[in-house]
């Protein structure tokens, strides 16, 4: 305890208070420019600090795990142009809000849950630190692929209504995503010959393509002239205290989010992008009408959004505990705590236990500004939804090709973006769902991988997959996940018919 | 994740800063990759060893350069993604990073087609470090040491956990197991060395075989128990993760006497060493121009030399041996000769796991 009020007196003392916000503000604009993000913004600063001393650097670097996450959801809302993977299941619902004319309630019910999100994931962060090596021991292939098919199974909640056509769309995303290299033999798979499929697809050329440039496309053809739906008098009816008050209006849902967010967040070789998803999924699956999901349901921003936030909270327990990164941007924060002698693991946990909090506030500190400058800058960001379509569409398409090439610094990704344009303009004019074919994208690989590997333990007799306790609560997890919407709509047809 | 750096719009901001801060330390030896972004291909996840290192010199390597490194992580089918990207890319200067020289090695000679040859298709500019890799159990596997991995392996076969084709656990533990002549099964596909290691925490697999400094801190907690040197035991006297003290292959090998299994085992733990040796390599793509490869180079090994960054390398339990192209060369013909001899059990490993 004495260690977090030191921690905390030196992230609020001079000159030390300035680190966090500088790199709050750099990691905001970072993810608000196409191409870019947070870790990009780590990887370009580890030389700059390389000789600091390791207080301001993880003051820095604390705030750049933070400061990046909500600034995607806002152009996910405003723009159907999602900053991540993670934030693209924000759209489902923020995006129709905005159309409704709602965006500034969703920006602030956004704003709201990634503060508090944030802040149940680093209260769980401390809590779970120390029983982290146990933890991450538990999880096997046979857990991994549970938590794969858990994941899918939300598939239901993210087909806005026809599951037929989610699963469709999601088989389509599982054949893109084996495309390229076999992960284990190295094999080529579905390349055609192209040496652009050798490698893959890349999730944010498709991202772009599918939500950005297909929602360019959707614009002109219907002939809309803003994305709100009237210029005068007033086309932004929603208010931002709207949003904030419907997190507490949902508290229950944002608080079950938001410990999903940190759970999923601190397994290692999950990623972030899946805490959104699923949380999604569990939010429309357990809600007692859950008909306006996928139209513009407030609840369909919060738990996205809470999880999204609470994970990077939840991502710092295998790095700090274990040595163990979630993905790129603990990655980097790992090399940056060895390159300043910092040992991740018992010795981090016990001899630098000052400087482990440090970075915790400064991450907790850099979600509440992020999010407290989201909501100061809500007009002006909702204005940018009445502009005239005439001028937005250029602004948007250069923003979309510049994020495409930019990401690899190869043009082929914008080709690739055209191409998955076309491909979401028309899966969205006939009503096909897109989010079902970025998850399986997203889970594919972990799906295979784990798939494998159970298999092969199984034969060989390593593992009993039926006497694994986390397989089973997994799997009653599950089987809840696809029954109890089956169920509740059986109990609402019942009740209407009188019964 | 695929490649993490994003853009020039990045470079720009950070660029302003690196020169401003750039000390004498900085000069420029590369005029031609001056101010320009490379792309350091990583063939293992981010955490991973492979990462760990190229994390390590990456800074360094900026300041020498005067240039922006991104790191790209191609961790599939055992690094041969990573190592396919550096071979396909233009050989001019601004595309390097690690390979895993013994692993490609086998998987190339063993006949993958996709497999990059690591002798002809790149152009080698530094060896960071051999392979120095160890047999390890989980401390509940019930086995003590290597002799009572034989008489686990005469009742059942033994199962060791590995990364995929191109890794070189893939191909270490076979020749080994063949040699000694366990009967044995592989489960591939454990990526990343904290998949392994919890693999047979767990007891999901019977062994592992791994470099030292990547698992250290779950040998010092006692959840790893080390079994057998298979790239040849260190001296006497070595301090540091080298001074493990479990005997070495050829050491074993004499130990079980004539007759036994063990016949030829010196022969075939001086081939491994051999191989092991060509360890990690930075390399560019073949067709490098000579004052590019030299000055590179130059500046690689100058950078591996620097007492800072070695200093920050034993801090974070990381080993550098580093050596020059030329000497990295000859190891790696080297290791060649000797893969040839085994490349018949590497190819009928990657027919099991691949059905």
């Amino acid at each position: 305890m004495d260690a977090a009020w030191e921690a905390l007196r030196l992230v609020l003392s001079w000159p030390y208070i300035v680190y966090p916000i500088a790199g709050t503000l750099l990691a905001m604009a970072f993810s608000a420019t196409p191409g870019l993000n947070s870790a990009s913004l780590m990887a370009l600063a580890i030389p700059v600090t390389i000789a600091w001393d390791p207080l301001p650097v993880m003051l820095l670097f604390g705030a750049f795990v933070g400061g990046a996450t909500f600034m995607g959801s806002i152009t996910a809302i405003l723009f159907n142009i999602p900053g991540k993977a993670s934030n693209a299941v924000v759209l489902l619902d923020g995006y129709p809000m905005t159309v409704q004319g709602h965006a500034r309630e969703a920006i602030g019910a956004a704003a709201t849950s990634s503060a508090l999100g944030a802040t149940v994931g680093v209260l769980m962060l401390v809590v779970m630190l120390p029983f982290m090596r146990s933890a991450a021991l538990a999880l096997g292939p046979a857990e991994y692929l549970m938590i794969a098919i858990w994941g899918l199974t939300t598939l239901a909640a993210l087909s806005g209504g026809s599951l037929l056509r989610g699963l469709v769309a999601a088989g389509l995303g599982f054949q893109l995503a084996f495309i390229g290299y076999d992960p284990r033999t190295a094999e080529l798979r579905f390349t055609f010959g192209l040496d652009y499929l050798s490698d893959g697809l890349s999730l944010v050329p498709v991202l772009l393509g599918l939500f950005a440039i297909a929602e360019v496309l959707d614009l002109m053809a219907s002939g809309r002239e803003t994305l709100a739906p009237r210029r005068t008098p007033d086309p932004l009816r929603g208010r931002v205290g709207g949003g904030i008050r419907a997190v507490f209006r949902h508290f229950p849902l944002f608080l079950r989010s938001s410990v999903l967010g940190t759970v999923i967040g601190a397994i290692p070789g999950i990623g972030g992008s899946v805490a959104g998803f699923i949380a999604y999924g569990q939010a429309s699956q357990t809600a007692a009408d859950p008909s306006e999901f996928g139209k513009g349901d407030v609840r369909g921003v919060i738990a996205p959004e809470a999880a999204n936030d609470a994970k990077d909270g939840g991502a710092l327990i295998p790095t700090l505990a274990l040595g163990i990164p979630g993905g790129t941007g603990t990655a980097l924060l790992l090399g940056v705590l060895t390159l300043h002698g910092l040992t991740p693991g018992r010795e981090m946990l016990t001899d630098h236990l000052v400087l482990v909090f440090v970075l915790i506030w400064s991450l907790f500190l850099s979600n509440w500004l992020t999010s407290l400058l989201g909501i100061a800058l809500v007009n002006p960001m909702a204005r940018l939804t009445t502009v005239r379509a005439g001028r937005l569409i250029p602004v948007i398409l250069v923003l979309a090709a510049v994020g495409a090439v930019q990401y690899r610094g190869l043009l082929a990704d914008l080709v690739c973006a055209v191409v998955f344009g076309f491909i979401g303009y028309r899966m969205k004019r006939v009503g096909w769902p897109r989010i079902p074919l970025v998850m399986a994208l997203v889970l594919a690989p972990l799906f295979e991988n784990s798939l494998h590997l159970t298999l092969r333990l199984h034969e060989l007799g390593r593992i009993d997959f039926w006497s694994r306790p986390l397989v089973i609560v997994l799997l009653v997890l599950t089987a809840t996940s696809l029954v109890l919407p089956v169920m509740r709509a059986r109990l609402r047809a019942w009740r209407q018919r009188g019964g | 994740m695929a490649f993490d750096g994003r853009g020039r719009v990045a470079g720009i901001v950070f660029a302003v800063c690196a020169l401003v801060m750039a000390d004498e330390a900085g000069a420029t030896p590369c005029e031609m990759l001056a101010d320009q972004t490379l792309r350091w291909v990583v063939p293992s996840k981010p955490g991973g060893g492979y990462d760990a290192y190229s994390r390590l010199i990456q800074p360094y390597l900026e300041q020498r350069l005067g240039a922006r490194i991104l790191i790209d992580n191609r961790p599939q089918a055992g690094g041969i993604v990573g190592a396919a990207a550096i071979r396909d890319a233009r050989p001019d200067g601004r595309t390097l990073g690690f390979i895993n020289a013994p692993g490609l090695l086998a998987a190339h000679v063993s006949g993958r087609q996709q497999a990059p040859d690591p002798s002809t298709d790149f152009t080698l500019l530094a060896r960071v470090v051999s392979n120095r890799m160890l047999l390890f159990t989980g401390h509940d596997s019930g086995i003590g040491d290597a002799a009572e991995l034989l008489r686990v392996a005469a009742d059942r076969p033994v199962v060791a956990g590995t990364r995929d084709a191109g890794s070189a656990s893939f191909f270490v533990f076979p020749i080994v197991a063949h040699h000694l002549g366990l009967d044995y099964a592989m489960v591939t596909g454990y990526v990343g060395s904290t998949a392994r290691v919890h693999a047979a925490v767990r007891g999901e697999v019977d062994v592992i075989v791994q470099t030292l400094d990547s698992v250290m801190p779950y040998v010092v907690t006692g959840e790893l128990r080390p079994l057998l040197w298979v790239s040849g035991a260190p001296a006497d006297g070595s301090s540091g993760p080298l001074a493990v003290r479990v005997p070495g292959l050829s050491d074993f090998s004499s130990r079980l006497g004539e007759g036994n299994e063990g016949d030829g085992v010196a022969d075939v733990a001086a081939a491994v060493s051999s191989i092991l040796l060509a360890g990690r390599t930075i390399v560019a793509p073949a067709g490098l121009p000579e004052a590019e490869a030299a000055c590179l180079e130059r500046a690689v090994m100058d950078v591996l030399k620097d007492p800072l960054l070695q200093q920050r390398a034993e801090a974070s339990g990381l080993t550098l041996e580093p050596v020059g192209a030329e000497q990295a060369g000859r190891e790696l013909r080297e290791a060649r000769r000797h893969m040839r001899t085994y490349a018949f059990l590497v190819r009928s490993v990657i027919d099991r796991t691949s059905r």
